[in-house]
């Protein structure tokens, strides 16, 4: 089974790497984004049941102070205001250092089953009244992505 | 009289276990630097110590979230004996990544022997990148820590995170730790007064950069007081007048000296 | 051999010159037809055809990154003199001409290794020695900065614990040089990333790399420029301390190949030869990979422990040409047996010869005798690292390669590592002419503006402002062995000049790290620009109180194609700087690199960059509380301009200002300087300097700014108490401001130590040229006694910090 796990920051705490990409976006001389959201991607792929992902999502994926999670379908994020999203992963082959360290993580908590990869990625959740996909495909070149070693893909949420 | 026995854990990413060792040398300790391997295949080793601190670094890249992995590790791979270590009183610190490990353990704050539900947490700065600089500590009056007895003094140690603002789960929380005399040490400016950034680097709730558990002998700071074992790790050592002492080092005689007085 | 689906039979001896060519092309080997020809003959002599294994192996061997082959060649060199006429000559191996040849006339006793390990070692303590190593990572860098600089550190550190026996890497410096961060979007091709971008990944790289392997990183610099902005410079430097009794390998035949650390995958092949080729959009990429320092951090640790038991022979770390150079170089004096299908893979489906020639990271090749097999796989297992005999050293002179049994490669040693041709290559310098300042340009820029105005301009260039932005992502702490950091004074935030650490901490020896680079000198000429880099290398570390006596050098040649005569003229130049002023200063190289062709097609045109050069420096001190920094201390002390001032605004940043480079290029004199170096060392060990500060980029002016907003007082300045050696005094308070002349100090001096101090530097150029003062102020009183500056320091350290506070 392939599972998708997405990982968010709770609405009451600072999202400090969203923020500072908004900030890197603005130097990209593009105004238009008022806010970034990240969120962290585990794409695993394991004989697992979904109470066993539900249990690796609470005891090492994720903070339960500071983060959500939900498995199989995207954290909530305020998709009421104009929005696109931008995924970015890591080609195949390229050296995946948390996603090596999910399986040690994971044999620790003893659950049984294997696991046969974990690819992660990051979404971002760009808010903006009137940000264009050719301005996200920008982002996402110039900035969030390296199409040397990453893949990105641009997932036209709601536009204004 | 036998010089107190120190486990310095390690694992890999750990990188300031050998400054770490030098401090508990220093302090008439008997440190020993042990991989988590060893206690994993031998239970029993870890009983035979006296002390254990968990020292700075990147256990495992800090790769997931900040000491994360290792703390797993010690919750359900070792935690009978860390538990039992814990509750008979012994010393234990953990120092930046040790103590993202000890509260994401479940052995800070501590209220239980190991509490089941994160009580609390340290994340990402706010400035969301890397802090390396020095810091003024002001250690709180009636903390009840044994590793800061008699320090009153304020500190100056440098700080090296990324991960280290601390967010108590609720309001209750707080108010638990503060009343049980749990916060030991919190952020200042140079004059001992709190302020924002960057006196507090990373945003951390009420300036806090250390607690204790309610027993004050498991304690866990974000500074890193091996880094200041002389006056010449002082950043301003060439314009300052300061004791031959550096400001860490009285940490660590403190566990070494309880340690020895519980022995007899 | 035969052919079989794993390996080819290039059929290369029935190819004429072309078809020779296209081999080399098409395989990415970066072999021109003398090399391809030199090995067609070794293959008709042997009556068969090479194994893309053999010709990949031999391709690794020969590159320019591992044979500096332009720098050893043969170089026709032609010169025009002052007169204009021309000289020619030939130089038979540039380095061992110059760099090397400087080091062996020194012959000093303290150099324990010099230019044959991965590293250069020098004496330390009784039972320990410093093995210190920079180099670059240009080219992966500019494509994919995170990784690129994550894998330079990754290597250069790995460089450390592969040389000798093993050292423990206690300190990182690194130097970059970037396009300017507010470069327009819409001036830069679409093809490459944007300088701000590549700076931002550079420093995330060698941070998150760095920090993660525990070792401080106390020292650097970065240079902006829009010649850096298609081809930036990443330089990473490691410094190891190591037992003497661990400096030097014996590999024997017998000894087990064994590999440690990652697995083998398909990134990074063809690294060596790709830093040898120009970069254009189109350009190949498998050469970028990510590294994970957790797995290089694990292997230090564990390696470390086995050398200390005395487990194994030799070793070397997987870089350029993986397993290829690394077992290469282990057995070139006996011969190697490997087993390709032996060597652990991160996926299946690779083949014989990418096993062999993938740079995949966080590898490190042992030679361990049999009987210790066991035991040194013990202490690896331990602790998760991965470990795996894959071959045996022999005592065949010969290289073999087998898979599934097979052999697919047989070489022998002496013709992989001797056989390459010699490169003979043309070598051409001519000074240029370049505009000078007209009287109306600079009465714009000095007339409308006053001097404190200009004073903040080049404050406020990204190349002299603040780095705090930078430094303070990367732990200068760990290890605790820091004394002077790179942010010092009163709050901790002035610009230190070097940095000072003790390795060992029952001890207190140190040594002191620092770097020299200023390449826009070098756009008037190399030789000035290569000893102004030395001289400032070497200033930078007798400010905090290195020892002048006990000071070894590293060169780092960073140029265009070398194939461009001016371009390998310029390299000459530069390196028989390096000869005059290493004999001079009695400071020996023990170690260098060179990275050519950093140039970047663009539409038909080559884009170079400025011909740099990095100067790296490291002194021994036997007390390092006895060091000093750059902040002033105290009002009312004294203030002493040491060395001469000169009208060398050439390259200068003030020059820059009016978007120019000028001639006057800052020159040294080799012996005045020693001279001068020796005392203000004997003076500063003797405690009588308070703070002492280098004058460098925007000169005089920005030094006195520096040391003042660092210690948070102020400081007065009067010009008519010093001597210039500026022809027309009238004209030109503002060069004495701003001349960048070398061998020049600030001092601070407490008035009870004047006597001492002035009888420290007799005979010395010496000035008393104004005082601390209490009104946190920077006053300059110009030649006729008026006030012609006169900033207060907050000001002029906000201006300072602003830029760079990304």
């Amino acid at each position: 089974m392939i599972y998708r796990i997405e990982v968010g920051y709770k609405k009451n705490i600072l999202d400090a790497l969203g923020e500072s990409v908004n900030k890197d976006i603005h130097d990209l001389g593009i105004k238009k984004v008022s806010k970034v959201k990240s969120v962290q991607i585990y794409k695993i792929d394991a004989d697992l049941n979904f109470a066993q992902v539900d249990e690796l999502c609470r005891k090492l994926l994720i903070d339960p102070i500071t983060q959500e999670y939900l498995v199989n379908q995207p954290v909530e994020h305020e998709a009421a205001l104009p929005h696109i999203l931008v995924e970015v992963w890591f080609k195949k082959g390229v050296t995946d250092a948390v996603g090596d360290t999910v399986i040690t993580g994971a044999r620790d908590l003893n659950i049984q089953g294997a696991i046969n990869s974990v690819h992660t990625g990051t979404k971002y959740v760009l808010y903006g009244q009137k940000l264009t996909t050719q301005q996200a495909e920008t982002i996402a070149r110039k900035l969030l992505a390296n199409a040397i070693v990453q893949d990105y893909n641009i997932n036209q949420g709601k536009l204004a | 009289m036998l010089k107190p026995k120190v486990l310095i854990l390690r694992t890999a990413g750990t990188n300031c276990d050998m400054e770490t060792e030098h401090a508990f040398r220093l302090a008439s300790g008997d440190p020993r630097r042990v991989h988590i391997n060893e206690l994993v295949a031998k239970r029993e080793v870890m009983a035979s110590y006296d002390i254990l601190a968990i020292p700075g670094g990147f256990s495992y890249g800090d790769d997931i979230a900040s000491g994360k992995v290792l703390a797993n590790e010690l919750r359900y791979e070792l935690g009978e004996q860390v538990r039992d270590f814990a509750s008979c009183g012994k010393p234990v610190i953990g120092i930046c990544n040790g103590f993202q490990v000890l509260v994401k353990a479940g052995l800070l704050p501590g209220f239980t022997p190991i509490d089941e539900e994160l009580q609390a947490t340290l994340t990402f700065n706010d400035s969301a990148k890397f802090e390396a600089r020095w810091i003024y500590l002001k250690v709180s009056t009636k903390n009840k820590c044994l590793w800061t007895k008699g320090i009153k003094k304020l500190l100056t140690l440098p700080v090296a995170h990324g991960e280290g603002k601390f967010i108590p789960r609720e309001k209750k929380v707080l108010d638990l730790l503060k009343n049980n005399g749990q916060v030991v040490l919190q952020y200042t400016d140079a004059k001992g007064k709190s302020a924002g950034y960057p006196a507090n680097p990373n945003g951390s709730v009420e300036s806090i950069a250390g607690i204790c558990n309610p027993q004050g002998n498991v304690f866990g700071l974000m500074p890193h007081p091996e880094r200041h074992l002389t006056k010449y790790n002082h950043p301003r050592w060439t314009r300052e007048k300061l004791g031959e002492k550096g400001d860490g080092l009285q940490i660590f005689i403190n566990a070494v000296e309880y340690s020895k007085k519980k022995k007899l | 051999m035969t052919e079989t689906d794993k390996v080819s039979i290039i059929n290369i001896r029935d190819q004429g010159d072309d078809g020779l060519l296209a081999i080399s092309r098409k395989n990415l080997l970066a072999l021109n037809l003398t090399e391809m020809k030199t090995i067609q003959d070794y293959f008709r002599d042997l009556g068969r055809d090479p194994t893309d294994v053999e010709l990949e192996t031999l391709a690794q061997t020969w590159s320019e990154h591992c044979k500096h082959k332009t720098l050893r060649g043969i170089i026709e060199y032609r010169s025009q003199t002052a007169d204009g006429s021309w000289q020619s000559e030939t130089i038979d191996n540039l380095l061992k001409q110059t760099v090397m040849k400087a080091t062996a006339e020194l012959n000093l006793p303290w150099c324990l290794s010099v230019f044959k390990d991965n590293a250069g070692v020098i004496d330390f303590t009784k039972d320990n020695a410093l093995a210190f190593k920079v180099e670059t990572h240009n080219h992966p860098s500019a494509l994919e900065p995170y990784g690129g600089a994550g894998t330079g550190i990754g290597g250069v550190i790995r460089d450390i614990v592969g040389v000798g026996l093993g050292a423990k890497p206690v300190v990182n410096t690194d130097v970059f040089c970037f396009g300017p961060p507010d470069t327009p979007f819409d001036s830069i091709s679409d093809s490459i990333l944007h300088p701000k971008r590549i700076a931002k990944g550079v420093v995330a790289g060698v941070r998150d790399y760095g920090n993660r392997m525990g070792i401080p990183t106390t020292n650097g610099a970065v240079i902006f420029d829009p010649s850096f902005i298609y081809n930036p410079l990443v330089f990473c430097g490691t410094v190891g301390l190591m037992p003497k009794k661990y400096i030097s390998k014996e590999v024997l035949p017998g000894d087990l190949v064994l590999a440690v650390g990652g697995r083998t995958g398909r990134d990074g092949i063809h690294g060596a030869t790709f830093s040898s080729i120009e970069l254009d959009k189109e350009t190949e990429v498998s050469a970028v990979q990510i590294g994970n320092p957790i797995v290089e951090k694990k292997v230090t640790d564990t390696l470390l422990k086995a050398r200390d038991l005395d487990l194994y022979r030799g070793v070397t770390d997987c870089g350029a040409g993986g397993f290829s150079s690394a077992v290469g170089e282990l057995g070139e004096s006996c011969g190697a047996r490997v087993y390709l299908d032996r060597a652990p893979l991160k996926y299946q489906g690779m083949l014989p010869w990418e096993i062999w020639i993938s740079e995949s990271q966080e590898r490190m090749v042992l030679a361990v005798p049999p009987e210790n097999l066991d035991r040194i796989m013990e202490i690896f297992t331990a602790e998760n690292v991965e470990a795996t005999v894959i071959g045996q050293f022999t005592a065949t002179k010969k290289l073999e390669l087998l898979y599934n049994e097979e052999t697919v490669a047989t070489l022998d040693m002496d013709f992989l590592h001797d056989g390459v041709p010699r490169y003979v290559r043309k070598a051409m310098w001519q000074l240029h002419k370049h505009e000078e300042p007209s009287a109306s340009r600079e009465s714009r820029v000095a007339g409308q503006k006053s001097l404190g105005k200009i004073l903040k301009q080049i404050l406020s260039q990204p190349t002299v402002a603040s780095k705090e932005w930078i430094i303070r992502q990367y732990d200068h702490e760990v290890q605790g062995g820091s004394i002077i950091k790179p942010l010092t004074g009163a709050v901790n935030d002035g610009p230190s000049d070097a940095s000072v650490c003790r390795p060992d901490l029952s001890s207190w020896s140190g040594f002191v790290v620092s770097n020299g680079i200023n390449p826009r000198y070098g756009l008037i000429d190399p030789y000035w620009m290569t000893a102004s880099a030395i001289d400032e290398a070497l200033r930078n570390l007798v400010c905090v109180g290195g020892d002048i006596e006990r000071t070894a050098l590293l060169d780092n040649f960073c140029w265009g194609n070398p194939d461009k005569e001016e371009q390998l003229g310029g390299i000459v130049r530069a390196a028989r700087a390096c000869y005059d002023a290493a004999k001079a200063y009695k400071t020996p190289f023990i170690s260098g690199k060179d990275s050519l062709n950093n140039e970047y097609s663009l539409e038909g045109r080559s884009l170079s960059i400025m011909a740099t050069m990095l100067i790296s420096a490291i002194s021994v001190i036997s007390d390092v509380r006895k060091c000093i920094t750059m902040d002033i201390k105290k009002s009312g002390n004294l203030i002493y301009l040491l060395g001469d001032t000169y009208e060398e605004l050439g390259g200068s940043q003030y020059l820059a200002l009016l978007g120019l480079t000028g001639n006057g290029v800052p020159r040294v004199n080799f012996a005045k300087a020693k001279s001068l170096f020796t005392s203000l060392t004997k003076a500063i060990g003797q405690g009588l300097v308070a703070s002492c500060h280098d004058l460098s980029e925007g000169g005089l002016a920005v030094a006195a700014a520096e040391m003042a907003f660092a210690g948070n007082l102020g400081m007065e300045i009067q010009l008519a108490d010093g001597s210039w050696q500026i022809a027309d005094k009238d004209k030109n308070e503002t060069a004495i401001l701003f001349s960048e002349s070398n061998s020049r100090f600030l001092v601070e001096v407490d008035p009870k130590n004047k006597k001492a101090f002035e009888k420290a530097m007799k005979g010395q150029s010496v000035a008393l040229i104004g005082k601390v003062r209490k009104d946190k102020t920077l006053q300059v009183k110009g030649l006729g006694g008026k006030v012609i500056l006169k900033e207060n320091i907050a000001g002029l350290k906000e201006t300072w910090q602003k830029t760079l506070r990304w």
